[in-house]
């Protein structure tokens, strides 16, 4: 059990943090793999296991901010959680502001681009997890993609090569 | 290693209280009025939201506040307590809007409390514009808590601290009032204005005016490129004034090894001394009055001195340096205490 | 025919290679010719690019301990309901929740939908901590600071209509307003130095190159302000009191 933990920390983690943030983030993936290991004696393999994994784990992270979102709305005082992005030594310039960005993005939107773009899953992955038809994931992507550079500004490419700022 | 370390900081969090427990009396309210209680009424904003929130540190004072609001207003007010007191306003045209206004809160293990607000893309229907939104807040902050705030074109106000700090606005106006420590303010359009400021202070603007009163310590240093520069009752023991493009009037108080420099590339510059002990002054301009016989020397300055018998120890004399390469210089000693 | 409007819904799918043969063709013909649309290609490859080398993000090391404890919770709970309870569970446990897309089946799922809601609910009740929700919770690890900053090359960045957006380009423009000043700045050193001597020249030469190095490896955003800032207060001296400045009493 604690080898499938380690198998799929990264991957539980790391998805949850991108979509609900960092504070939030241990709390659903400590929710999913509980659910994971209830569930595993019953799991009939009608999917992969990481595709069932997965799946577990952007419901988790999707229904927790549907659950903090309606929570603002009795009477909290309207504080919360602002995800904060990843940081490593290696962050360009780009690299932050996509986090940043990602942040921005409806949680619908993320989840895909998550699921897709930075976790490498196929269409039809996505669709499985995502429960909806191909179709509608490549449309969501195709959006999230376009919300994304919407937000990134012009020239992202430019961008991704880290000049050393900017000389007059 | 990341991970490590922070094991390490959860492990001191179980053991030692050392962050803070957020106690909240959630008074929160939804409403709608044309305007709210300040009588600002944004334009088009018809929702709003209140709320407060008191932060008690648990094991460490709280030692710095980390604000960051480029949606709106930021005051914060010292007292003499433990607990940080925010109150927040929300302001947006409609509830979709409302709901994309966030304030993050964070205490941290070291006593920093880090406040920021943003808008985020979460729920939106259709786009709102920056104006049609804001987020207010009002802090009351134990006084020996450093402020570092960052606000847009909101107004930045700190009041009745003794820690310092380091403000920064876009357009926004600084106002500091009553502040000890080190104070490091910078704008690029936003007035800035100190009053009753002990210690170090530093303020930069870009294009706007600098207006200084009742400021003491060891240093003053002000600069604006474009703008003027108004200061009265400066006693800063070293004091450094500085436009590219602007007037400068200033009312000063030489300490008795102080020194006083005060230069402009365009504009006039007005200096008003009260003095203690002897004063050495030089000067240059299109222009040079130092009301007092002065000497010319061939590089163009303008000297005098003052106060300064020929016994008296000149490293008791306070330095003057008045510059302004197109504009006119004017001097004038106001009041002499021996 | 092949618009700007019927080509660029297609480039997201050209890019990741679900296009092929003739209508990858007809997208290609298209960018061969089409400078906006190449444009937009490039945003959206080098978006993926980038998202693609997302670093991973590692849980923290406390988070194994908390999947233990949570799960000797649920089993302790387990334990302590009543029979009947724990058979909607079994049953239940195989829904997923409650779902944001929701497109179930038909008919029989109606059934099971309704216990899944049953299940949902009374385990929400039990989830739901009284009281006052920690909505500040304490931080356990040392807080990433938001990078909301960046630098927009050459370019300012779109000025949407949109909040959001706005707040994202505002570094970039506070950033432009520094550079501004110093153009102005440069030009009024460069009007001075021609009454300079050599050694004079060579002092605001070096300090420029070491203060200009310093902006160019600044963190865009604050930092790279904060470094533009110095390099204005040293041009202000160099321009107004040059002598000070050219003896090495230098910038602060």
């Amino acid at each position: 059990m604690e080898m499938l933990y380690h198998q799929y920390k990264r991957r539980v983690f790391g998805m949850a943090h991108r979509i609900v943030g960092q504070s939030d983030a241990e709390e659903v993936a400590q929710e999913v793999f509980v659910r994971v290991f209830r569930g595993l004696a019953a799991f009939r393999g009608d999917s992969a296991l990481s595709t069932w994994i997965y799946r577990l784990t952007v419901n988790a992270a999707l229904s927790h901010l549907a659950r903090r979102g309606r929570r603002q709305e009795v009477g909290d005082d309207g504080l919360t959680e602002l995800p904060a992005p990843p940081v490593t030594e290696r962050d360009s310039a780009l690299a932050s502001r996509i986090e940043t960005a990602l942040a921005l993005l409806p949680p619908g939107y993320r989840a895909i681009l998550v699921l897709h773009d930075v976790e490498g899953l196929s269409h039809e992955e996505c669709a499985a997890i995502l429960e909806c038809r191909i179709g509608t994931c490549k449309s969501q992507l195709h959006k999230a993609r376009a919300r994304m550079r919407e937000l990134l500004g012009p020239n992202i490419a430019a961008q991704a090569i880290h000049t050393t700022g900017s000389s007059e | 290693m990341k991970a490590a370390a922070a094991a390490l900081v959860v492990l001191l969090g179980a053991v030692v209280p050392a962050a803070a427990q957020p106690s909240r009396s959630p008074q929160s309210s939804r409403s709608s009025p044309a305007t709210d209680s300040a009588g600002v009424s944004p334009a088009r904003a018809t929702v709003h939201e209140r709320a407060r929130l008191s932060i008690e540190p648990a094991g460490h004072a709280i030692t710095k506040l980390s604000i960051e609001n480029p949606l709106g207003d930021v005051r914060v007010e010292g007292y003499d307590g433990t607990a940080i007191q925010i109150e927040t306003n929300k302001l947006a045209p409609d509830e979709d809007s409302l709901d994309r206004l966030h304030i993050s809160l964070v205490p941290n293990p070291d006593g920093t409390v880090t406040i920021k607000t943003t808008a985020d893309g979460g729920r939106e229907r259709q786009p709102v514009a920056r104006a049609a939104v804001r987020i207010d807040l009002v802090i009351r902050a134990p006084r020996d808590a450093r402020v570092e705030a960052a606000v847009g074109s909101g107004t930045l106000e700190v009041v009745n601290m003794d820690a310092g700090g380091d403000l920064d606005t876009g357009s926004g106006p600084i106002w500091v009032r009553n502040v000890q420590g080190e104070v490091l303010t910078h704008s690029v359009s936003g007035r800035t204005r100190l009053a009753q400021v002990f210690g170090s202070v530093d303020a930069q603007t870009l294009s706007s005016d600098v207006d200084l009163d009742t400021i003491g310590g060891d240093r003053l240093v002000a600069s604006v490129h474009r703008g003027r520069i108004d200061g009265r009752r400066v006693r800063a023991r070293d004091v450094e004034l500085t436009t590219t493009d602007g007037q400068i009037v200033l009312e000063a108080e030489a300490a008795l090894r102080g020194r006083l420099v005060v230069s402009s590339f365009k504009g006039d510059v007005d200096v008003q001394l009260r003095r203690h002990g002897g004063v050495l002054i030089r000067a240059r301009g299109t222009k040079v009055d130092l009301g007092a016989p002065v000497r010319t020397q061939p590089n163009g300055w303008v000297e005098a001195t003052l106060g300064v018998g020929d016994n008296a120890p000149l490293i008791e004399t306070a330095l003057v340096e008045i510059r302004a390469m197109r504009g006119n210089v004017k001097f004038a000693i106001i009041e002499s205490r021996p | 025919m092949t618009t700007c409007e019927t080509i660029q819904p297609r480039l997201t799918a050209y890019l990741d290679g679900d296009l092929d043969g003739e209508r990858g063709s007809v997208v290609r013909g298209h960018l061969r010719e089409c400078a906006a649309c190449r444009q937009v290609a490039r945003d959206e490859a080098a978006l993926r690019d980038a998202l693609r080398l997302a670093p991973p993000v590692d849980p923290p090391v406390s988070m194994w301990a908390g999947v233990q404890s949570k799960l000797a919770a649920a089993e302790v709970a387990d334990a302590r309901q009543p029979r009947w309870r724990r058979q909607v569970a079994r049953w239940a446990r195989w829904a997923p929740w409650p779902p944001t897309m929701p497109q179930y089946a038909a008919g029989a799922a109606l059934a099971a939908a309704a216990v899944v809601m049953l299940y949902w609910r009374t385990q929400r009740v039990d989830e739901l901590a009284p009281g006052p929700v920690a909505v500040a919770p304490i931080r356990t690890a040392p807080p990433h600071p938001i990078r909301t900053e960046a630098e927009q090359p050459a370019a300012v960045a779109p000025a949407a209509d949109d909040v959001t957006a706005d707040l994202l380009a505002e570094p970039a423009r506070t950033t432009g307003s520094y550079r501004q000043v110093i153009e102005e700045l440069m030009k009024l050193a460069s009007d001075a130095r021609t009454a300079w001597g050599d050694e004079q020249k060579v002092v605001f030469d070096a300090k420029l190159a070491v203060l200009r190095n310093g902006i160019d490896h600044a963190i865009q955003g604050r930092a790279q302000q904060r470094a533009q800032r110095a390099l204005i207060r040293y041009l202000q001296l160099a321009v107004i009191r040059d002598d000070v400045m050219l003896a090495g009493g230098g910038a602060r």
